[in-house]
């Protein structure tokens, strides 16, 4: 009975994704209701859903077992992750709320195919198996091809789409083809087997060829994160997108999938960690290069967000080196910061819309903002606060994440990458400060009139802005979660 | 050792009829009926449009959709037939869980269905 109590959020949001299905398909189809729009009504009963189901995986009581048949596990980090999973998407929902009725993305389906990205995203931070590893994170990649291209008139949304299917189906080729390698070699294919069978393994003939497929299933999970040397699909991803499908594509899986690098990095192959020490060392290293360098060179805001993600992803790396408590936990830290970061400043973004009059325009370019703070000053101040804790100025909550980050990284004696991270924060300061000039400082000759934002999404700016703000009084409340959800990666 | 050869001698009875059976079959098809060719009946056989033509044309979407459909339905039947060889030794649960799947792929076709999915003009 186990089997079914540990997938109950899951189980029901599949079941009303088919009754939802259903209702839409029927009534977008009925001629004599002059085949309506179910925009609206899909957004709040999508936005039920999603609360039913965050209750019910927060009555649950986390377990600590192997479940259908060691395909899944559910653990301390399952459960608070299927909780920070189910939150982020709440978010994302209420801040792209006005955005899709805005921009008439009257596909239904569009919802559909985010609650099951949802399920996907819960799966994957459950899987334990090769084979669940691959279902799921296959799984999750076919419904991001579609997400990218839903806008199927625009061509900027098509390409994004065309190019993530190709590059990913790629990244899932050779995921694929490193656990095959894998278990050709082993005959296993459970991670907790396969990390009994490894100990003292080192050194064996096998172990050279386990580790070249054990390379071919690292790039793919460092392709789906995008992290540095196979990052080149994000910012090309992320501009085509709809920008709140970009939304989803920042804020969103990034956790899940880091769940599922340490399951594997930390437990399954931790007798491997000086061959893969240097992959992950040599990855953190080109993330946070090119993320910094990337982000210069970037008029546009989706592409910047892009490059801003790999440079965070770089830090995400960066900690996972020593793979001892304090670096997963602060590794798991800086994540809950950025999705929390990530919404606010995506809040922004999907919202901010200008009158030309007669018609609005969306934001699209940096310069864009220019002058806001004299259309807009508390939006202003608002996006100065996000930018600072992006950059990482003391009492915002990004501070603290890099902080932990890298004082992880120092206990390990890392200390060349660590001054590294630091010099490119620095740099990074420099772009995120010539934003807060751009709102500030910088004069405009026409000036600009805005649409007043949407009530849910500035309620998601307001949330994240006091998170970012207030989250210096009370560290401990969540380096108590994430000290939690690292514990099971312990070997 | 004994006991592996006598399981795979029936695949290689099984090969073999159907390998004979084949050739029987193609055979007689090229023996027996008279034969009268013309352009039509010798060129490449591409359905729904022109075997030679120019490679930028627009391709219809409907193709791909049936395309799709039928691998869908195809790999219900092949999932269906061991189920149902083995239906008296599996549990209740392996019952319930093709009901479930059949469920879902009945959500499928209505849905596919209320999209005009299914109809070619």
């Amino acid at each position: 009975m186990y089997n079914f109590y540990s997938i109950l959020p899951e189980i029901y949001i599949l079941c009303n994704i088919c009754i939802l299905l259903m209702y839409g398909v029927f009534f977008s189809t009925f001629p004599s209701l002059g085949y309506p729009l179910l925009n609206k009504n899909f957004n709040l009963l999508v936005l039920q859903i999603l609360i039913f189901s965050f209750l019910l995986a927060f009555s649950q009581t986390p377990l600590n077992l192997l479940n259908w048949n060691n395909l899944l596990i559910s653990d301390f980090f399952t459960y608070y992750a299927k909780l920070i999973i189910i939150l982020a998407t709440i978010g994302w929902l209420l801040l792209s709320f006005g955005y899709s009725i805005k921009e008439k993305l009257n596909y239904f389906e569009f919802w559909i195919l985010v609650l099951l990205a949802v399920v996907a995203m819960l799966f994957i931070t459950q899987a334990y198996d090769l084979l669940t590893i691959y279902l799921t994170i296959e799984f999750q990649s076919l419904i991001f091809y579609i997400l990218a291209s839903i806008k199927r008139t625009s061509e900027f949304s098509t390409e994004a789409g065309l190019k993530y299917f190709i590059l990913g189906a790629f990244a899932s080729a050779f995921l694929l083809f490193g656990s095959s390698i894998v278990y050709g070699l082993t005959g296993l294919t459970n991670l907790s087997d396969l990390s009994k069978l490894f100990l003292g393994l080192i050194g064996n003939e096998i172990s050279f060829n386990l580790i070249i497929g054990f390379i071919f299933i690292l790039v793919a999970l460092l392709f789906k994160l995008s992290a540095a040397p196979f990052h080149v699909w994000s910012p090309d991803v992320y501009e085509g997108a709809p920008i709140s499908v970009t939304a989803f594509f920042s804020i969103l899986p990034k956790l899940a999938i880091l769940g599922l690098l340490f399951r594997f990095l930390l437990f399954t192959f931790y007798d491997f960690i000086s061959y893969w020490q240097s992959i992950i060392l040599i990855a953190a290293f080109l993330s946070i290069l090119i993320g910094t360098f990337g982000a210069f060179a970037q008029t546009k805001w989706k592409r910047f967000l892009a490059y801003s993600s790999i440079n965070h992803i770089g830090f995400f790396l960066l900690a996972l080196l020593s793979g001892d408590l304090n670096s997963i936990s602060s590794v798991i830290f800086y994540g809950i910061i950025y999705i929390i970061t990530m919404s606010g400043i995506f809040a922004f973004t999907v919202n901010v819309n200008f009158y030309a009059y007669s018609k609005t325009y969306q934001l699209r370019y940096l310069s864009n903002i220019k002058g806001l703070a004299k259309t807009d000053p508390f939006l202003a101040f608002a996006l100065t606060i996000i930018l600072f804790s992006m950059a990482g100025i003391p009492p915002m909550a990004g501070f603290f994440a890099k902080l932990f980050v890298l004082l992880a990284a120092v206990q390990v004696d890392a200390f060349g990458i660590s001054i590294f991270a630091v010099i490119m924060s620095c740099i990074a300061c420099f772009y995120y400060i010539r934003l807060i000039k751009n709102i500030y400082f910088d004069s405009v000759i026409n000036w600009k009139v805005m649409e007043p934002m949407h009530k849910m999404s500035s309620l998601i700016l307001g949330l994240s802005l006091i998170g970012i703000l207030f989250l210096f009084i009370d560290v401990e409340m969540v380096s108590i979660i994430t000290l939690l959800m690292s514990i099971p990666f312990l070997h | 050792m004994k006991l592996i050869f006598t399981e795979y001698s029936i695949i290689l009875i099984f090969l073999v009829i159907s390998f004979i059976l084949s050739i029987t079959i193609f055979s007689l098809s090229y023996l027996l009926i008279p034969q009268k060719a013309d352009q039509e009946k010798v060129s490449a056989y591409e359905c729904g449009f022109n075997p030679f033509d120019d490679a930028r044309a627009t391709f219809d979407v409907r193709f791909y959709l049936v395309a799709i459909l039928f691998l869908i339905f195809d790999l219900e039947i092949s999932f269906l037939f061991p189920w149902s060889l083995v239906l008296g030794n599996i549990p209740l649960f392996g019952f319930w869980s093709m009901i479930v799947f059949l469920g879902i792929l009945t959500i499928g076709f209505v849905y596919e269905w209320y999209k005009g999915a299914l109809e070619w003009e």
